[in-house]
Order: C-alpha cells, then sequence, then structure tokens
C-alpha cells in the first residue's frame, strides 16, 4: 500500500512536470500565432485568405550583388554574442539575421563559415520550437556531406524552406515576420557595405530601390500579425527607413501583361523609368543604423 | 491526493488532444513539391507554399517578383479538389489581372518575364470542389532565372 502510495506520488510529480511543458509549448506557439488575414468577398460569397511569402536573405543578396561584391567577414554577425540576445522578438530577428549570414558565406563558398553558423541557427531553431522533425535528418545529412558546398547551399536552402512552410502552416505569421525583417535588413547590410560594392552606380541603387516592395510588405506583416507591443517597437525602429524609401517616387504606370508567340507572358510598366534621381545615401545610412541596433 | 491525481490526468489528456490537433494540422507541409518542375536552368525559389484549398475558399500570396528575371509558376492539387484556378494579379491601384488559367484550359503552369520589380498576388481556388466540410492540400511552385543583361 506504501509502496502503491509512493508511486502515485511519482506519477504526480511527473504528470505536473509534463503538464507544465504542455502549458509551455502550446502557450508559446499560440502567442506567436496570428491567423491569416481573412475576408468575405461579398459578390461570390467566397473566402479570401491573404498572406505573404517573402525572397529569402540569399534571393534578396544575390539579386542586389550579382556577383559583384567581395566576401568581408568583418561585417558578418559575431556567434560569440548569441547568449546577448534575450528576447524573443530579438532571437527572431537574429535567427533572420544569421540565416543571412550563412547564405553569405555559402555564396563565397566558405564551408566552415556557413557550418558555423547553421549550428547556430539550428540551437536557435530548436530552443524556439520553430523547427518541423525532418530537421534532424536535415543535420545528418550536413554533417556526411560536410565537404560538398553544394551540399551545403542545398541544406540552407532546405533549412530556409523547412522553417518558413513550418511557420505557415503552424499560422505563425507574426514570427515569419520577425525573422524575415532580420534577414531582409542583414541582406541589404552586407551587399551595401561588403567591399566593392557598386554603390554610385545607377543599377546597383535601383535594385537596393526595388526592395521597397518588400519593405511595403513587410509593413504590412508587422500591422497585421505582431502583438501590439512588439508591434510597436518594430514600428518605431523602421520609421526612418520608411521615410528614407519614401524619398523616391513610386508609382509606375499600371503593369501590363503581353503574351509572346512561344507561350512566355512578359509583364512590366510601360514607359517604366529606370533611372533615379536621388542617391541611396540615406537609405545605406538608415539601413546601418537598424543593423547596428539589432546586432551587437 | 488521489483527486489531484485524477486532475493532472485529466489535464494532461487535455493539454495532449491540443498538442496532436497542433501536430495534425501540419498534413500539407511539402506538397508544393509535387508541382511541375521548371526546366532544369531555373532556380527554385523560397516563394513556393503549401496551402489548404476548402469549397469557396481563395487563397492569395502576396509576393515581389525581382525585374528582369523569368519566373517559372506551378500549380498543384489533390485530385478530388478538380481543377485549380490560377491568377497573377499586380498588386497596383487597379489590382490589374495579369494572368487568369481559366482563359487557358486551367494550364497548371506558365512562364512569365517580368521586365520591372513589382508586388504580385499569386491568387489560387478549386472553383469545382464542392465539398462542404472537407479539405485538401494544394501547392504554389515557383522557380526563376536572372535574365542576361
Amino acid at each position: 500500500m506504501i509502496k502503491f502510495i509512493r508511486n502515485i506520488k511519482i506519477l504526480h510529480k511527473g504528470y505536473t512536470r509534463f503538464n507544465l511543458f504542455l502549458i509551455i509549448v502550446l502557450f508559446t506557439t499560440y502567442a506567436f500565432s496570428n491567423p491569416p488575414v481573412t475576408t468575405k468577398n461579398q459578390e461570390n460569397l467566397e473566402l479570401e485568405v491573404e498572406f505573404y511569402a517573402i525572397p529569402s536573405p540569399d534571393e534578396i543578396l544575390e539579386y542586389i550583388h550579382r556577383n559583384e561584391i567581395e566576401y568581408t567577414p568583418s561585417l558578418m554577425a559575431d556567434l560569440a554574442k548569441r547568449d546577448q540576445y534575450v528576447t524573443y522578438k530579438e532571437r527572431l530577428v537574429m535567427y533572420g539575421v544569421y540565416m543571412a549570414n550563412m547564405a553569405y558565406a555559402a555564396s563565397f563558398d566558405q564551408t566552415n563559415t556557413a557550418l558555423s553558423y547553421f549550428n547556430v541557427i539550428e540551437e536557435t531553431g530548436r530552443n524556439m520550437n520553430i523547427f518541423p522533425p525532418e530537421i534532424e535528418q536535415l543535420g545528418e545529412r550536413l554533417m556526411q556531406n560536410i565537404n560538398n558546398m553544394d551540399s551545403v547551399n542545398y541544406i540552407y536552402d532546405e533549412l530556409y524552406l523547412l522553417t518558413i512552410s513550418n511557420l505557415h502552416e503552424t499560422d505563425r505569421f507574426g514570427e515569419y515576420a520577425l525573422i524575415t525583417a532580420g534577414g531582409f535588413i542583414e541582406s541589404i547590410y552586407l551587399a551595401l557595405n561588403s567591399r566593392g560594392s557598386k554603390i554610385k552606380e545607377n543599377e546597383f541603387m535601383m535594385r537596393v530601390w526595388d526592395q521597397k516592395m518588400i519593405l511595403n510588405q513587410l509593413n504590412q506583416m508587422f500591422e497585421r500579425y505582431l502583438s501590439p507591443s512588439v508591434k510597436n517597437q518594430i514600428t518605431l525602429e523602421f520609421v526612418e527607413l520608411n521615410e528614407a524609401y519614401n524619398q523616391f517616387a513610386g508609382a509606375d504606370n499600371p503593369a501590363t501583361s503581353e503574351r509572346e508567340e512561344n507561350g512566355r507572358i512578359v509583364i512590366g510598366t510601360s514607359n517604366a523609368d529606370r533611372t533615379i534621381s536621388n542617391p541611396i545615401d540615406r537609405i545605406h545610412k538608415e539601413v546601418n543604423k537598424l543593423r547596428l541596433k539589432w546586432v551587437q | 491526493m488521489k483527486e489531484k491525481f485524477l486532475i493532472h490526468i485529466i489535464l494532461t489528456l487535455i493539454l495532449g488532444t491540443f498538442a496532436i490537433q497542433e501536430s495534425y494540422s501540419q498534413s500539407c507541409r511539402g506538397y508544393e513539391r509535387r508541382c511541375e518542375s521548371a526546366p532544369r536552368y531555373f532556380q527554385s525559389s523560397s516563394l513556393s507554399r503549401a496551402v489548404t484549398l476548402r469549397k469557396a475558399r481563395k487563397i492569395i500570396i502576396n509576393q515581389t517578383f525581382f525585374g528582369n528575371r523569368e519566373y517559372f509558376v506551378s500549380v498543384c492539387g489533390h485530385n478530388r479538389l478538380g481543377k485549380i484556378h490560377f491568377r497573377l494579379i499586380a498588386d497596383d491601384e487597379d489590382q490589374t489581372v495579369l494572368y487568369d488559367n481559366a482563359a487557358d484550359d486551367f494550364k497548371e503552369s506558365q512562364l512569365f518575364v517580368i521586365l520591372n520589380t513589382m508586388a504580385v498576388k499569386v491568387e489560387i481556388s478549386a472553383p469545382h470542389y464542392f465539398d462542404d466540410r472537407g479539405s485538401e492540400c494544394a501547392g504554389v511552385r515557383i522557380f526563376y532565372n536572372q535574365q542576361k543583361d
């Protein structure tokens, strides 16, 4: 009988701990999850579910620099300081920053550096419960193909896609917005500040300016998916960068599409002006300022 | 003591049910990989997504397509959904419809040449799916190719 009561006590303690664990997991999942925006189309009585897909850091970097910059490791986030980011917002933003750094290192065939960032990303992702179970196999594959750069690039792509699709499937759009913000700012920072950056050339400036579309979508995501306190904080942080981007005239003519004989559809804005009168100095300054604020 | 123990068992069952529901809602992950691939010289884009379609539900994915690039967009869905309706819409004042696969016999893939960077909406739905209660997986897969200057 005494043994039975002891067993109940042990089980009781076990259940208490297990329940606490379940409560924490469920709370973090729901606290940062906001359902996608839904609206009812009155004419067709159709429900519209709207969400966002932002290009990954490597796509943004590749688009801006077009292999014209030199690898500048001194710009990259210091992994030794990773424990200094303590709030959930800081850790999510840094997750995006580290993803951009991993993409940057991988694009210059810096396998070991890319691997260091992968390890921190993996650790951070596990601690924040943002990974799907497939990540386990990803780590094993990386270790087996450590000297094969194509594998590292492939694993970066997989890591990013698995993370994002997991957040999407579980309606954690607030977390997606913060990770994307970190990756976005770090990508522009690396493109603008790396050695050899053609910051004064018109085409380069145009590609930096093009990021305004993504910035607009990020602002919408902050508005829709973040809790009021995080939203206020990050909106304030982005005020000056938004102002810098708003210096440029935005409205092109309406887009048109035309089918070619070979079946391709060509889409563009007629008479789109590919020259810009303002230099991107202020955008550069604001990107550096925000990055300095986020990355210690 | 026994009452507390019973309460904890019940609490575990309730929380466990929530946790199981949460994990079951992830069943469409990776579905976009079933959609058609682009020619080999294209690169896979992080803009691809798996979605859940229901009767009378439209999914709208806000994206940015970079200029001077070709984009290969393919859509697919579970057989039960029937044909997948896909539209590409410019996210400007006019919300111009740039492509509608309904005018193309619900073709599941299309190659676009994007001249200037623009915000677009990829809209997909299953107009021939009439199951009031059910839902099925679908996907949008996107590839790109940098055009030479």
